[in-house]
């Protein structure tokens, strides 16, 4: 009875996937398919196979694939480009040399998700599923395909292995997740989005206080937007008895950059941590400072690729890269680093290094090109007098106080709202519950996308 | 279990629920432009000969009640070409005796962007004209008007049900005959203090923007041409004050294409009163780039004259 029931709940689920997908472009589930059973047999053959050569071939197989699918689709045309542009040659952007397609939505996510699921049956930390439509599920899984979290098939594969009983308790908690979550991405985010926006589209209209601030808003409304969209994703998921992992930790009281990776998307650092920076620091005979330096860098540098087919996500990774370079090179006494004594430092001084860095950061993320980040860059650091920032002030950054309160009052939880039935009674939980809902829809401004489901 | 989950979520969603549904009531019942100009798209479709097509500036420029050609005036504030085109194609077999289309190209109209599939007013659209122009099947929320731009909408209803105040005066066509508040009545058209006032204007260049921009609306050229309908580009009037804020390189890119269409389709007729300084006053605009009723009578006056030729 109890397999029979799970089986069921899998299918729903597998259909209700695709048509989740499906709605937004049907075309791409083909694409969506192909993965998942390309994946599904090359994680068979892995298991199947003793000898070693053979594996390798499987897995480099599924590993091609995948990664082919992210070439041709998100970076092939920036490629050509930057290649013409190198070569100073003139390609018509209608010619046939450009691939005229969109981008599939979620297909950084998935695709990660199905190469971590190949190279841990090749490493021999999981089993591979037998069974089609569990693998399929775990690939196509609605809340989390098209942005996250990134789950690893240890994690997400044995959910689907076993029968999900509904749950009183985590299904009002996955509600109220996903009610913050749209609080963080309508009320924050996007309320936010409007200012940056505005600063960001005509940079040269505004001083560079008004710059910097905006950069800084920047990193809330990103930070918002996408955490936002975990929240749902993680509350929804919830709801059907599922537990995905956390994304998000306050990355915004990070003392360091380096903290603030462990804080900032996880579950993203955590798949370049374990299959591009340890694979490569592995392969040196010697693991020495410069080693691990290279590797971050490399590391670095996929992930402001894995964001985009831009110069500027490019410059963003590297970016970041060099300054956990720098964070780690042993400058003090007793091999002491920048890293460890940012993590003695006051927490205001620490902040104020971080700020000043990841603002920096978060320009080179959102500018249109390198040009532009580059002067607006210029442009703060002329100083710059401002003649209005008026208009950045105001009921956009009165609900990002009430989330920095919010977050830090209740910072030992996931979300503020966790465990709310502890401390509030029934009548004022409704009441909260209740005013957030008439702000977020009031208050929503005319439809946003979510900015990480571009990639 | 799962009951009482359900439960829970009936109890806890249904005020939720009943008070969206009194809103978008509400909302519905608000006097605006798209209502009118619905119900005379209903109830006029097969006499009318004349479609307007474009942003607010046409949208306040034309009042069909000085035609006397059946006219309906579809254009709307950031309607941009796309959404002009989605309009046309879905429209224009819905009315068998459409002769002409007017179409807008403003200053900057081929350097902006396109409002894409995501554009607030798609709701708007979908609702009162009953054109998709989601590119996607349209699913029950993509009918609700006031979730399209809650702010835009409380600020309405606010003013309607609230204040009780309302200033627009719709004829039958949609058309808003009291559209005269704005920056030049709130400066009492003092023209020393309006040639004072900052006012919007797009001054980036964006060549990708020009090009793209340009293709869909030779688009919309060819669409027209094959189906034979008669073509009049339109440029609205601007005030002085905004002609010389223009961007030298945008308004040089944007006439160079206006006099290729010229020579590519002889047979389509411009009305350029975009610089008309002699013809047009400060007590004929709303604000630098837009018309008031008053201005509006003078423009509809000289489109009703190619319209009549």
């Amino acid at each position: 009875m109890g397999a029979k029931r799970r089986k069921a709940q899998n299918i729903l689920l597998l259909v209700s996937s695709y048509i989740f997908y499906g709605l937004w472009d049907w075309r791409f589930l083909s694409l969506l398919f192909l993965s998942s059973i390309i994946d599904y047999f090359a994680g068979r053959a892995i298991e199947a196979s003793q000898k070693n050569n053979i594996r390798k071939l499987y897995l480099w197989g599924s590993i091609f694939w995948n990664v082919g699918v992210l070439i041709a689709f998100k970076y092939f045309n920036f490629f050509i480009d930057s290649f013409s542009s190198l070569l100073s040659l003139d390609i018509p952007e209608n010619g046939y040399t450009f691939w005229n397609v969109i981008i599939p939505v979620g297909l950084s996510f998935y695709t990660f998700q199905t190469i971590s699921y190949t190279v841990d049956v090749y490493r021999k930390k999981i089993k591979p599923t037998r069974n089609f439509v569990e693998f399929f599920c775990f690939v196509s899984f609605f809340p989390q395909l098209v942005a996250g979290p990134i789950e690893k098939a240890g994690k997400l594969l044995p959910q689907f292995k076993k029968e999900r009983k509904f749950n009183l308790q985590t299904s009002k908690e996955g509600l109220r997740q996903i009610l913050w979550g749209l609080f963080k991405k309508i009320l924050v985010a996007d309320k936010l989005g409007i200012a940056v926006t505005m600063v960001f589209s005509n940079p040269d209209t505004y001083g560079s206080l008004t710059l910097a601030f905006a950069a800084v808003l920047f990193s809330f409304q990103m930070y918002c937007d996408f955490s936002g969209y975990t929240d749902i994703a993680i509350g929804t998921a919830k709801l059907f008895g599922f537990e995905l992992s956390k994304n998000f930790d306050i990355p915004y009281l990070a003392k360091s950059i380096t903290e603030f990776w462990k804080r900032w998307h996880i579950t993203l650092t955590r798949w370049f941590t374990d299959y591009v920076y340890i694979p490569f620091v592995k392969t040196s005979n010697k693991i020495t400072t410069l080693v691990r330096a290279t590797g971050l860098l490399l590391t670095m540098f996929l992930v402001g690729m894995w964001h985009g087919a831009n110069w500027t996500y490019i410059a963003f990774g590297c970016f970041n890269g060099i300054l956990l370079g720098i964070e780690r090179i042993p400058f003090f006494k007793r091999k002491g680093t920048l890293m460890k004594k940012l993590q003695n430092t006051p927490r205001i001084i620490a902040l104020i290094y971080f700020f000043c860095l990841t603002s920096i950061s978060s320009i080179l993320f959102r500018s249109q090109d390198i040009e532009q980040a580059l002067y607006i860059l210029k442009r703060i650091f002329s100083f710059t007098l401002d003649t209005h920032i008026s208009s950045l002030i105001g009921i956009k950054l009165f609900y990002l106080l009430i989330l920095i309160i919010a977050e830090l009052a209740t910072r030992n939880l996931d979300f503020p709202l966790q465990k709310l039935e502890l401390k509030f009674p029934k009548l004022a939980r409704w009441a909260l519950y209740y005013t957030l809902i008439f702000f977020i829809i009031r208050y929503a401004e005319p439809k946003e996308v979510f900015i990480y489901f571009q990639f | 279990m799962t009951r009482k989950f359900l439960k829970y979520l009936l109890w806890f969603f249904s005020p939720v629920i009943l008070g969206y549904v009194i809103i978008e009531i509400l909302t519905l019942n608000l006097p605006l432009g798209y209502k009118y100009t619905s119900e005379y798209l209903q109830q006029n479709k097969s006499g009318i000969q004349v479609l307007i097509l474009g942003s607010s500036q046409l949208a306040n420029a034309i009042n069909p009640n000085f035609l006397s050609t059946p006219t309906l005036n579809m254009a709307s504030g950031n309607q941009h070409h796309d959404t002009d085109l989605k309009i046309l194609k879905q429209l224009q077999p819905q009315l068998p005796n459409l002769k002409t289309v007017v179409l807008e190209v403003s200053y900057s109209h081929f350097e902006l962007p396109h409002n894409g599939k995501d554009f607030w007013k798609n709701n708007v659209y979908l609702k009162y004209y009953n054109i998709n122009a989601f590119e996607r099947p349209a699913y029950f929320k993509d009918k609700l008007v006031y979730l399209s731009n809650p702010p835009f909408f409380s600020v309405k209803l606010y003013n309607h049900f609230i204040l009780n105040e309302g200033f627009e005066e719709y004829n039958n066509f949609g058309f808003d005959t009291n559209n005269y508040f704005g920056r030049f009545k709130i400066l009492a058209y003092n023209e020393s203090e309006i040639l004072k006032t900052k006012f919007k204007i797009n001054s980036i260049p964006d060549l990708k923007l020009f090009k793209n921009n340009t293709a869909l609306f030779y688009e919309i050229l060819d669409y027209l041409k094959e189906n034979e309908l008669n073509i009049i580009i339109c440029k609205a009037p601007m005030y002085k004050s905004y002609l010389p804020k223009r961007n030298s390189e945008i308004l040089k890119r944007r006439d160079s294409i206006l006099n290729i269409i010229h020579l590519n389709y002889p047979n389509i007729i411009f009305l350029d009163k975009e610089e008309d300084t002699l013809n047009y006053n400060v007590f004929d605009y709303k604000n630098q780039s837009h018309l008031n009723p008053k201005g509006a009578k003078k423009f509809t006056g000289s489109l009703s004259k190619l319209l009549d030729l």
